[in-house]
């Protein structure tokens, strides 16, 4: 799958800004001041902002730290190839951010399984479960704290859309969505 | 204790860790790819600090606009350093966008979840 990162915010259906470059720590810095910027000069409230950058960061990360075929770079850093877009849609006001990259079968599951475990759940729900994750660190790694699917849900107004396709045997191709 | 002080950039907070003054706050955003290596030093830092060198008054502050979910779990864990550690007479104040209606969202967890800190929350 080819490299490319896409913010193009679309007002009724007009794209106003389009970034397309490899995803790495750079790359995820410079898109998400451009997601900023974009948010502020639309007048979006503070929460808005912070909200979708932060939704942002996180499936930028994710990119880089659980694609299938990620590159090492020097510094214990990433490379990887995936596709990032933020669309706006003005009838509610809200901001869908959506994710597609390459993920190992294995993976895929992992994903599943914690995106349907918080299908329905309430934000004291949520709230109380990533305490219950901080207290006890399971999952922490190197380069998180496998918080990021419940901070994620924490700020989404919608359920975490998640979708998976076959690309070969072991290998799927994930499509995540986020909505705030 | 020497003090520790870390510069601002576009995805790591300013951090002062002056040990003179008691003095430790942290300001900026929080979204580097390898949070937990950055944090490192700075929680070395604390744990000797609050490990029986505390000064007499301690202000710790946390003014952090943007952060990812590695910086949420690393908060966690500075709060668990402390309220775990020594120290005589302690402030921890947390700022927030006094504009932004929800803003002490992040506040929220850290205080119901250690409240015999007393975390205060600031609005800017």
């Amino acid at each position: 799958m080819s490299s490319d990162i896409k913010f193009c915010v679309l007002i009724d259906n007009k794209t106003i800004l389009e970034v397309s470059e490899r995803i790495n720590e750079e790359t995820i810095k410079d898109t998400v001041s451009k997601i900023e910027k974009s948010l502020l000069e639309s007048g979006a409230k503070p929460k808005k902002i912070k909200d979708v950058f932060e939704i942002s960061v996180e499936m930028l990360q994710n990119i880089l730290n659980y694609s299938y075929g990620s590159r090492e770079l020097e510094n214990q850093k990433k490379e990887a190839d995936g596709v990032f877009r933020v669309t706006y849609n003005s009838d509610g006001d809200l901001y869908t951010m959506t994710s597609t990259n390459l993920v190992s079968s294995e993976q895929a599951v992992v994903i599943q399984d914690k995106v349907e475990s918080l299908k329905g759940l309430d934000d004291k729900e949520i709230r109380k479960l990533i305490r219950e994750k901080m207290r006890s660190r399971e999952n922490k790694h190197s380069k998180g704290a496998g918080l990021g699917l419940l901070v994620m849900a924490k700020k989404s107004s919608e359920s975490i859309g998640v979708s998976f396709e076959n690309v070969m045997s072991g290998i799927k191709k994930m499509f995540l969505s986020v909505t705030a | 204790v020497k003090s520790l002080n870390i510069e601002q950039s576009d995805n790591a907070p300013k951090v002062v860790l002056d040990f003179d003054n008691g003095l430790i706050e942290f300001a900026g955003s929080s979204f580097l790819e390898n949070t937990f290596e950055f944090y490192e030093p700075i929680i070395e830092w604390l744990s000797s600090y609050f490990g029986g060198n505390a000064q007499d008054k301690t202000s710790v502050n946390f003014d952090l606009k943007y952060y990812n979910s590695a910086t949420t779990q690393v908060l966690f864990d500075i709060f668990d350093l402390i309220q775990d550690g020594e120290y005589k007479e302690l402030e921890i104040n947390w700022y927030y966008d006094g504009d932004d209606e929800h803003g002490m969202e992040g506040y929220e967890d850290y205080a119901d979840e250690f409240p015999e800190l007393n975390i205060k929350a600031v609005a800017l």
